[in-house]
């Protein structure tokens, strides 16, 4: 199995294998990331699919500092999510059910359970971009508190406390708006 | 001192004088009293200086500064919200590994009570997510990321060093020549009427990207957007009349992309253009270019809307509220497109440029 460095120089050397390895390594967590953030999964289907084009376009210019390949798509995908919102900020969105998992063993409380997401959700857009980014990484993608630091440029301490402070926020926002949680 | 290199200054010190006087509440008739010499250019910097003055400056509030410090680590945290933090980053961990909120607190059962919540929130927060991809999709994107290696193993093979920015277009350019004027030929000229799909269609792609990196100035590049655009229009009516909703929607956005490229590329090549006049000190800013593309862009407006009505009559019917969704868009960038490059040219008409370089001649 070759190494992540070994990975890079092929895929920059024009491997469709490397880079099918890269795609199939990290297509999952990336469209993770991108549909925390944005809420709808069809938008995320492509902006995911943008992500490994822009990152196959500029891989070339990829160097080998320390940065994982992960960081570096991350932060694409970071870059290509900014640009979404900012292009649909008048945009009419897909309705949030429409984009939510379905889950629960009844129709009553699968409606339950999705107005709970939506209302999560609601609050979360509302988060600063640091702190949708830091729990997107965390929690839907799963990347590491050392790999989400490199991402964000940040220390690991710094991803910590927002992590926390963007989960009260989302319990303190929750509160006010809707009385309990 | 060269005299004209004094009055620089000693305007420069009035301004300086002047703003700060704003800040304390002072009026500007008072500034311009005190500096009747320099009143005739303060005046409009001081009405815009006072516009902004005046302006809400909302403060953040303490929790807000208090949080911002502690993300930049610019506030030590005591030992047990350090702790704390690793608790609940453990715990984190421990959700995304499948494990539930009780399975994670029972390893700090003294911070039970300040985890549990918000890993409630969290856990809420991670079922909201659909975290994957449907299966169909990911093979068809797979495809055609992959496709863009291949693309990409064509143009490494090209002599080209990266520095030099006209060197790699005339590479570029001798490896289209050569394309163009050999076996190659027939190829480029068969896909340029190829539908998405159609086994030509990269070519179709492959020569439009040439053709960009050919463009010699943003004008040209502007100007192909718009004709790309276009493209992309009659590519969407053949995708709806095929049924093929994925690739209408890819195609719109392709389309909405170009709209937004064009107005963006020619905008800043007048607003460059305009910068030197300004310092020549001379010239009429041309905005011939942008009359051109508003008359293209006016003229493909009702063309492509045309077009992809026509489609209407073609498509499944459950293509159809798609397709009028499509051709609202479609017109919907047309519009900002054109309205982008309108607003641009008036307020870079002769008037205000004037008004500009007379500043900078005083």
């Amino acid at each position: 199995m070759q190494s992540e460095q070994q990975l890079i120089e092929s895929a920059k050397a024009g491997s469709e294998t490397a880079f099918e390895q890269i795609y199939e390594d990290y297509f999952d967590r990336i469209y993770a990331y991108i549909v925390a953030r944005i809420g709808n999964r069809f938008d995320a289907e492509d902006l995911t699919e943008d992500v490994f084009v822009r990152a196959l376009q500029s891989i070339g210019s990829f160097k080998w500092q320390g940065i994982s390949i992960g960081a570096w798509l991350f932060r694409i995908a970071h870059n290509v999510t900014v640009d979404h919102h900012r292009k649909n900020s008048r945009r009419q969105s897909v309705p949030i059910e429409d984009t939510l998992r379905t889950k629960g063993p009844s129709p009553e409380e699968r409606a339950a359970t999705n107005i709970a997401f939506e209302k999560v959700r609601e609050v979360f857009d509302r988060l600063t971009q640091a702190q949708q980014q830091v729990l997107s990484l965390r929690l839907a993608s799963g990347i590491s508190v050392a790999e989400t630091a490199k991402i964000m440029g940040k220390s690991e301490g710094a991803v910590k406390a927002s992590q926390h402070s963007a989960l009260a926020a989302i319990r303190r926002m929750f509160a006010a708006e809707y009385g309990e949680y | 001192m060269p005299p004209n290199m004094e009055n620089t200054r000693d305007f420069e010190s009035a301004l300086d004088r002047c703003l700060d006087a704003l800040l304390t509440g002072d009026s500007i008739d008072s500034c311009l009293a005190r500096f009747p010499e320099h009143a005739v250019r303060l005046e409009p910097l001081l009405l815009a200086a006072r516009q902004i003055i005046e302006l809400p400056h909302p403060a953040p509030s303490p929790e807000l500064k208090s949080e911002t410090l502690k993300a930049l680590d610019l506030t030590p945290l005591t030992l047990e919200e350090a702790r704390f933090h690793d608790a609940l980053n453990h715990c984190l961990d421990l959700l995304t590994e499948g494990k539930s909120v009780d399975q994670c607190v029972e390893h700090y059962p003294e911070r039970s009570s300040l985890l549990t919540p918000l890993l409630a929130t969290a856990s809420t927060f991670r079922e909201s997510i659909p975290a994957t991809p449907r299966p169909e999709f990911k093979a068809e994107a797979r495809r055609r990321v992959l496709s863009h290696v291949e693309q990409r193993r064509v143009i490494r093979w090209l002599p080209i060093p990266s520095w030099r920015r006209w060197a790699y277009r005339g590479a570029v350019a001798a490896a289209a020549f050569l394309i163009m004027f050999s076996a190659g030929q027939l190829t480029l000229r068969a896909s340029s009427g190829s539908s998405p799909g159609d086994a030509l269609y990269p070519v179709k792609g492959f020569s439009e990207s040439v053709r960009m990196t050919l463009a010699t100035s943003q004008e040209d590049e502007a100007r192909l957007h718009v004709e790309l655009a276009s493209r992309r229009a009659q590519e969407m009516a053949a995708a709806a009349a095929d049924g093929d909703h994925e690739m209408v929607e890819e195609l719109l956005v392709k389309l909405e992309a170009h709209l937004e490229e064009a107005p963006r590329l020619m905008n800043e090549k007048q607003f460059h253009k305009a910068l030197e006049m300004v310092m020549d000190g001379e010239g009429k800013l041309d905005h011939s270019h942008v009359r051109d593309l508003l008359a293209v862009l006016n003229q493909d407006i009702r063309t492509n809307e045309a077009r992809l009505k026509d489609a209407m009559y073609e498509v499944p019917p459950d293509m159809l509220p798609e397709l009028e969704d499509a051709i609202a868009r479609v017109r919907n960038h047309y519009s900002v497109s054109i309205a982008t490059l309108e607003a641009k040219r008036s307020t870079d008409d002769l008037d205000s440029l004037n008004g500009v370089r007379l500043t900078f001649r005083k």
